[in-house]
């Protein structure tokens, strides 16, 4: 990830404020462009497709492409840590050429698995055959797209990705449209489909440009399942954490039953799902300050041991670096604190926006309050696995899933006025939690770098150095 | 089961050969009716090693420890360690300025295992130890390369660590034959059971570990070789040194007796801060009445030269194959038989070979590997030593008793078994020649001159028998060994 970070400072050298304001919206787009897009387009067809379709097939349709991008997330994201440290480890190791095959065997994978998973749900529904067809295929494709952003990302590829989403979402919302008009709720959802699709391939289509190597099937990946077992869960744990809340919504007062096995809470998913965009400009910045000047900290910090420092210039390195995260995080507290605030006194504008009704004021403040801490959970998160602490970060997410359970169940028990109080309350003492792990794991780092070193079989120190070495590069 | 004698040895009987195992075995076969136990101190369990003696019926238990498995405890006692960690500052701090006098509350605190002592993953793990070992870095090492230091303190702690909970067999008297990791267990031994402790040093522990690590290149070094001829070989080579030189000096402070083979070993013992009144020199002997010297006229002369001992470094047997080249110009059909096993250091062993080769002496020189010295003495002319280090070289004493005439590298012992420790020793006339360490030439002149001057050979030869005759009889050494066990075991309880 570092080869964004040094093209970002470059923009900011270059130019002044305006070119600081491009660099953010450039971070931001990279980062969270593709949800940006895919709300967007959500956004419009909601707009667009009342005068063509009923509310009862708008209802279905929202259903359906939320439950398949809840459900895809949460299962590819389990693997997505491992498929990334297994990349970065290639990449460090300059095997390039092993990508493209484990590229095809991991899409194998995915539609093989996310097909019966998805065929086995939609047996169960009513729906005619197209409309289940359509939504295996859905499913499948929007599996595709988060498998082949994480190829695309370790590659630096992230104009591809923007561009692919953008156009793809364009031909979405522009053909259930057309089609919507001309063929109705089937059209609709046939064209939307067609747009998803066209993302797939369009990404699919840049890594065998970036990739050039033979096509071959490599499931090596699959072997580090094991060793990266800690990692598997920690991706597990968070989307199905980040999930958690909204799953029970569905199912309680104010949810409603769309179809026969959907589910949906119309006011408390559209407020969540808006509250996380302010997300952006904060984890934007935050890329910038972590590609550029917490990495160059962090790689002098373990320059200093692996090139013999002495230990207190490994300490002034370290001390350098947990200021530069000290920054980084109070830099993005006030940035937050502004988008956050404006989005909270923006609330009755869009409770107009969403049509909702005005005693769903408070959802909006407690979504974007959530969001605020939930930034700095990710942050917090981000760091732990920057250090290695594989078994920290598990258990930050398993934390943050409990606790997300456990409030959001006891808010709509005992203050169901009070929506989504139960996810702002996961996200604080999760925030919390996560932050006293990793600054107590930094004020630790130089003796848990080298104590956590084998002992029973010990590697000669020059080796070890260089495993430390790796480490750091592999990032 | 409860014996009398626990010899406690690291890396010798019954599994290599050598001085200190034969000399071992003698002891062991000899006081036929002391109950021994052996505890031996291995490198690591992954080798399986083949013994090649064959142990008496008197030694009833043996026993084998390895430095390099570690078996870590885990979990954690309960209740403040901090008085563990206290005591084992201030045992540090000592140990810096050259008091060792704290290792007695090491025990009682540290090692001896209660709810308050530390067990091994507090000792190589806990963030207590890192705070102890940064804190013996910034006092005493600060500005040195800091992976280098943690890896060193890892390297150098983690064998007798793993050493700490060795159970050791119940015996009324413990007898280490070197210092080091033996020593060491002799003396938690001694501290445990209660019982004396006696120490044999053949070649010193500390000198020999040092020529070691001198020559050692994986200890990273932070000076610049070229910018200074310094004194010392670097902080890293010195810890190590340091770390040898620490458990020999505790095992002279809590051995009740010290026995060396000869006074420049005494010395060198002193040096390293054992107190002489413990110190007992007790030589090496050999079995004269078995070993008949030939008369002159069942020896054939057919410039036969041998080398006895193991093929290692520390043997120098490379000076003796450049000599060899010289040798054979001028004695052409001298041949020189290296008799002795190359297994310890097989890539030195393959040098060696190498070498003569390359000297074009593969007629000259033949590698017997182990064979039966006593078949070859009868035919050998002469026994040439060119040791680096030596004690008190049995293969020197037993050349002698057969009445070869020997050369040997001034190292050790060698001097006064070749031309006297004394006086009226030295009137007993010399039984060869004494050359300087490493020089090939010398040791080839040396060769030629006795080889050539049959009268010299006739003096070197009677003078030999004569001295070993008169100091080196093993029966006396036998007899010392006995008298001191009788008076450490009689006043047993």
């Amino acid at each position: 990830m570092a080869g964004i970070g040094f093209e970002l400072k470059k923009l900011f050298n270059e130019e002044s404020y305006i070119g600081d304001i491009k660099a953010y919206i450039f971070a931001g787009m990279v980062s969270s462009g593709p949800w940006i897009i895919s709300i967007a387009s959500l956004g419009l067809l909601w707009m667009f497709s009342s005068s063509y379709i009923g509310a009862e097939f708008q209802k279905l349709f929202r259903a359906t492409v939320v439950y398949t991008f809840a459900y895809s997330l949460i299962t590819t994201g389990a693997i997505q840590l491992v498929v990334t440290r297994f990349l970065s480890d290639r990449l460090f190791l300059r095997q390039r050429n092993v990508f493209l095959p484990t590229y095809v065997g991991l899409i194998l994978l995915t539609v093989i698995i996310q097909g019966i998973t998805a065929s086995i749900f939609y047996y169960f529904t009513e729906f005619d055959m197209y409309y289940k067809i359509l939504g295996v295929v859905l499913y499948v494709a929007v599996s595709c797209i988060w498998q082949t952003m994480i190829f695309l990302s370790a590659a630096r590829d992230y104009t591809s990705i923007v561009s692919a989403f953008f156009w793809g979402c364009l031909v979405s919302v522009g053909g259930a449209v057309l089609l919507g008009k001309n063929y109705g709720f089937d059209g609709h959802i046939l064209g939307f489909t067609i747009g998803q699709a066209l993302i797939v391939m369009v990404l699919m289509y840049r890594i065998f440009c970036e990739f050039d190597s033979t096509i071959e099937c490599n499931f090596e990946f699959l072997t580090k399942l094991d060793s990266y077992f800690d990692l598997l869960l920690v991706g597990a744990f968070y989307y199905c954490a980040i999930w958690a809340d909204k799953v029970i919504y569905w199912y309680a007062k104010g949810g409603e039953r769309v179809g026969t096995l959907f589910y949906s809470h119309y006011p408390y998913d559209s407020c969540m799902f808006l509250a996380f965009l302010t997300i952006i400009p904060a984890l934007a910045n935050f890329l910038i300050d972590v590609e550029t000047s917490f990495y160059e900290k962090y790689r002098s910090f373990y320059g200093s041991i692996v090139n013999k420092g002495a230990l207190s210039e490994i300490k002034k390195k370290k001390g350098e670096m947990i200021k530069v995260i000290r920054d980084a995080s109070s830099r993005t507290v006030l940035l937050q604190i502004m988008v956050t605030g404006t989005f909270i006194f923006s609330a009755p504008y869009i409770i107009h926006l969403l049509s909702l009704q005005s005693k769903h004021l408070p959802l909006i403040g407690t979504a974007a309050v959530g969001t605020f801490f939930h930034v700095f959970l990710l942050i917090a998160l981000i760091f732990i696995l920057y250090f290695d602490r594989k078994k920290s970060a598990l258990l930050v997410c398993f934390f943050f899933f409990v606790t997300n359970v456990l409030f959001t169940l006891l808010v709509i028990k005992y203050a169901p006025d009070y929506m989504g109080a139960g996810y702002a309350a996961a996200t604080f003492t999760s925030f919390i939690f996560a932050f006293i792990i990793l600054f107590r794991s930094l004020r630790n780092i130089e003796y848990l770098t080298f104590t956590e070193q084998p002992l029973v079989n010990p590697k000669l120190p020059s080796e070890s150095v260089e495993g430390i070495e790796g480490e750091g590069k592999a990032k | 089961m409860k014996t009398d004698v626990c010899l406690i040895l690291e890396g010798t009987y019954p599994f290599v050969h050598g001085g200190v195992s034969s000399w071992v075995h003698k002891l062991v076969t000899s006081l036929s009716d002391v109950k021994f136990s052996i505890i031996h101190v291995s490198a690591t369990g992954d080798i399986i090693k083949t013994p090649k003696y064959e142990l008496p019926d008197n030694i009833l238990e043996f026993k084998e420890v390895f430095i390099h498995d570690f078996i870590n405890e885990k979990g954690r006692t309960h209740g403040s360690k901090d008085n563990a960690w206290k005591t084992l500052s201030k045992f540090y701090n000592g140990i810096a300025k050259g008091d060792f006098s704290s290792f007695h509350e090491v025990y009682d605190n540290v090692i001896n295992l209660n709810k308050r002592s530390l067990n091994t993953n507090d000792l190589m793990f806990s963030k207590k130890s890192w705070k102890l070992m940064t804190e013996l870095y910034n006092k005493y090492a600060g500005g040195v390369s800091f992976v280098d230091f943690y890896w060193t303190m890892r390297f150098i702690h983690r064998p007798i660590v793993g050493l700490l909970r060795t159970e050791i067999p119940d015996a009324d008297l413990y007898h280490t034959v070197c210092t080091g990791y033996a020593g060491l267990l002799g003396i938690l031994a001694k501290i445990k059971n209660n019982k004396p402790l006696l120490l044999t040093e053949h070649g010193i522990y500390t000198y020999e570990r040092k020529i070691e690590i001198s020559n050692a290149k994986w200890i990273h070094s932070d000076e610049e070789p070229s910018l200074r001829a310094s004194r010392t070989l670097g902080f890293f080579k010195d810890a190590w040194i340091k770390k040898f030189e620490i458990l020999s000096r505790l095992t002279y402070d809590y051995a009740d007796k010290i026995i060396t083979l000869f006074e420049g070993n005494k010395r060198m013992q002193m040096e390293y801060g054992a107190r002489p009144e413990k110190i007992s020199v007790v030589s090496n002997g050999v079995d004269i009445d078995a070993n008949l010297p030939l008369t002159a006229k069942e020896r054939r002369h057919t410039n036969n030269i041998g080398f006895v001992g193991r093929v290692v470094s520390i043997k120098d047997v490379k000076t003796l194959i450049r000599a060899m080249k010289v040798v054979k110009d001028s004695i052409p059909d001298a041949i020189l038989y290296v008799m002795g096993s190359g297994d310890e250091e097989p890539e030195y062993f393959e040098e060696c070979k190498v070498l003569s080769e390359m000297l074009g002496l593969e007629d000259g020189i033949i590698f017997t590997e182990n064979v039966d010295v006593k078949d070859y003495y009868p035919n050998l002319d002469i026994v040439v030593l060119t040791s680096i280090s030596e004690a008190q070289p049995l293969s020197l004493l037993e050349a002698m008793s057969y009445g070869i005439p020997v050369v040997a590298s001034d190292v050790g012992a060698c001097r006064e078994l070749v031309l006297g420790k004394d006086e009226e020793d030295a009137n007993l006339g010399p039984s060869g020649k004494i050359t300087n360490v490493g020089n090939a030439y010398e040791t080839a002149n040396a060769i030629i001159e006795t080889l050539k001057n049959k009268e010299l050979w006739e003096q070197f030869s009677a003078s030999g028998v004569k001295r070993v005759k008169k100091y080196y009889k093993n029966d006396s050494v036998i007899d010392s060994y006995r008298d001191m066990y009788e008076s450490f075991l009689s006043g047993r309880k």
